[in-house]
């Protein structure tokens, strides 16, 4: 089983997913299947519904920005917590309240918009942004082009 | 190498418990029916028994109900996403030795079993060595005994129905008192209620 | 010293006036173009057409660090947002938001923001009190180390027709001003409480119970 790096070294994971769309309810599978112990939380029954077949772990229906739902989905004990909701300053604000309040220990977040990153990294959060992801491959992509021509 | 079993009709439940208890070093045997794990039971007890409330035929409080009148000797943890403070009492008052809420983390898992290991003697195994001490007319150990039981599982019937075993003889009003207790806190003990009748009170 | 304002629609435009009329400068950021052009007609005041919890938009601003920022919009996620950004940006110590979820003001005040309010719980409390006793309204949310009520004196109460210094009152409570018709008395030791008194009663939090008892009986 693949030891996640960044964290207490465990055999399995307790790891809180908020927000069930294609990127959450693809990264739920993946870690379920490699033995951790997964909950996914989304607002939406149906997005709970269509995790795939090969999903082992829990699933909460309910508004992860509300203290009772994330207190439900016992995130005072995950080891990881993973933000991937459409919006960007919904997930800053539950990404904060999962490192401040709850102190999880290692907090990812995804926003889109690349401005914001720098002022919450300093927070202990880490943020993924596609966008920036995109311009690297992009780049990659046209480089490896540019050099065979 | 302590055995344990998981009962719970979901899949993910049962790989869960099994894979942090195999870590741990336990034998793990899994089912999805009450009906089932009894049946292993028979052939084989195990130390420690996870199981959830809601099951598909017989239900977790029957199935911690038939344990009992078996006198089985294992702790029972409930697991459950039902939460609310009746259900939680209720299991309680059955005897068992911990209560954890779904989801739930590994970690959880083991320390909660850890702890139900380590404790005292289960509920049954006390209640049938004071019954023999009943038997064998040793009121004054058999009361101490009971005593430490209303201490350690003060909301369980069990306690008040041997303390009215042990007083039968020579206080049998007291010992009255402590069946109709009994009864008043768990109603399908038949033979509490068999004992007060044979005491000729009501 | 400037006062920013981030979204919010009416509060936004009365709190506007109010801090205008005090002769503070006023600055107002709006995603809504259509309320950005009203506020700029109406008040000498900067308004900027943007969204408050832009990092570009909120540097543009040029603040200092005793400058007001106040965040209003209808979502938490931003008003934390744009507050963080600003307390980065310019060492803004006096940030203030809106918070529409109760539960989020613990979150709030530890990641720093100097005042959270949150009206759900302003309403909650008020009806709340109102439904209790009409004899007690509790002024101010109480903290955890001091409460404030105003209590109303009855035919009831114990200390109807006593002097403050013989009415025996737990020496956690004062009575800061006694409301008679339409004065204010400052109570002395000699004071006499009469019925029809409105008292403001400040009192060590944990005592509340034993302080208004004696003002007001038992239930």
């Amino acid at each position: 089983m693949a030891i996640i790096k960044g964290t207490v070294k465990k055999k399995e994971y307790y790891i809180v997913i908020i927000g069930c769309g294609r990127l959450g309810s693809r990264i739920a599978s993946l870690l379920s299947s490699q033995g951790h112990s997964v909950v996914v939380v989304d607002r939406d029954e149906d997005a709970l519904q269509a995790l795939s077949y090969e999903f082992s772990g829990f699933t909460i229906l309910g508004e992860a920005t509300e203290l009772d739902t994330l207190k439900n989905a016992k995130l005072d004990k995950a080891d990881i917590a993973l933000v991937l909701s459409p919006d960007d300053n919904t997930n800053i604000m539950i990404a904060l309240v999962a490192k401040e309040y709850f102190s999880t220990p290692r907090v990812i977040a995804r926003a889109y918009d690349p401005s914001n990153l720098e002022v919450f990294s300093q927070f202990g959060i880490e943020i993924i942004c596609p966008t920036l992801l995109a311009v690297e491959s992009i780049k990659e992509a046209l480089e490896i082009a540019g050099d065979e021509s | 190498m302590p055995i344990v079993y998981a009962v719970d009709d979901e899949m993910n439940v049962r790989r869960l418990i099994r894979q942090t208890m195999e870590s741990e070093g336990y034998e793990v045997d899994t089912f999805a029916t009450a009906e089932e794990a009894l049946e292993a039971i028979q052939t084989r007890q195990p130390d420690v028994v996870f199981c959830d409330i809601t099951l598909p035929a017989m239900d977790g409080i029957e199935f911690i109900k038939t344990v009992n009148e078996k006198a089985y000797d294992f702790r029972i943890i409930v697991i459950s996403s039902v939460t609310s403070v009746e259900a939680v009492r209720s299991a309680f008052r059955l005897g068992i030795c911990d209560f954890i809420t779904k989801p739930f983390t590994p970690q959880e898992l083991k320390d909660s079993i850890e702890q139900c290991l380590k404790s005292e003697e289960s509920l049954q195994k006390r209640s049938r060595e004071i019954r023999k001490l009943v038997d064998q007319k040793k009121y004054h150990r058999a009361a101490q005994l009971t005593r430490k039981l209303f201490f350690d599982y003060p909301e369980s019937a069990f306690p008040h129905f041997l303390m009215g075993l042990v007083e039968k003889r020579d206080h049998p009003k007291t010992a009255a008192k402590h069946f109709r207790a009994a009864i008043a806190i768990d109603d399908t003990l038949k033979e509490a209620e068999a004992e007060l009748k044979s005491l000729g009170v009501e | 010293m400037k006062v920013v304002m981030v979204g919010g629609r009416n509060i936004a435009y009365h709190l506007t006036r109010a801090f205008l009329n005090k002769g503070h400068s006023v600055i107002i950021v709006n995603r809504d173009e259509a309320f950005c052009a009203d506020m700029a007609k109406k008040f000498r005041a900067t308004v900027v057409h943007g969204d408050g919890s832009d990092r570009h938009v909120i540097e543009q601003l040029e603040l200092a660090r005793d400058d007001l920022f106040v965040a209003l919009t209808m979502h938490d996620s931003d008003n934390l947002v744009s507050c963080l950004l600003a307390k980065q940006a310019f060492a803004i110590e006096n940030t203030a938001a809106l918070v529409n979820d109760p539960d989020n003001k613990e979150v709030f005040r530890r990641m720093g923001i100097h005042t959270v309010v949150s009206p759900t719980e302003i309403l909650a409390t008020a009806i709340e009190d109102s439904m209790l006793r009409e004899e007690i309204v509790n002024i101010f949310p109480t903290s955890d180390k001091v409460a404030i009520f105003r209590v109303q004196i009855t035919k009831e109460s114990p200390v109807l027709g006593k002097r403050i210094r013989e009415a025996e009152i737990p020496e956690e409570g004062v009575i800061g001003a006694i409301m008679r018709g339409t004065d204010v008395v400052i109570p002395r030791g000699d004071t006499m409480i009469e019925e029809q008194d409105v008292l403001i009663v400040l009192m060590n939090a944990k005592a509340q119970t034993r302080v208004l008892e004696r003002l007001i009986g038992e239930e």
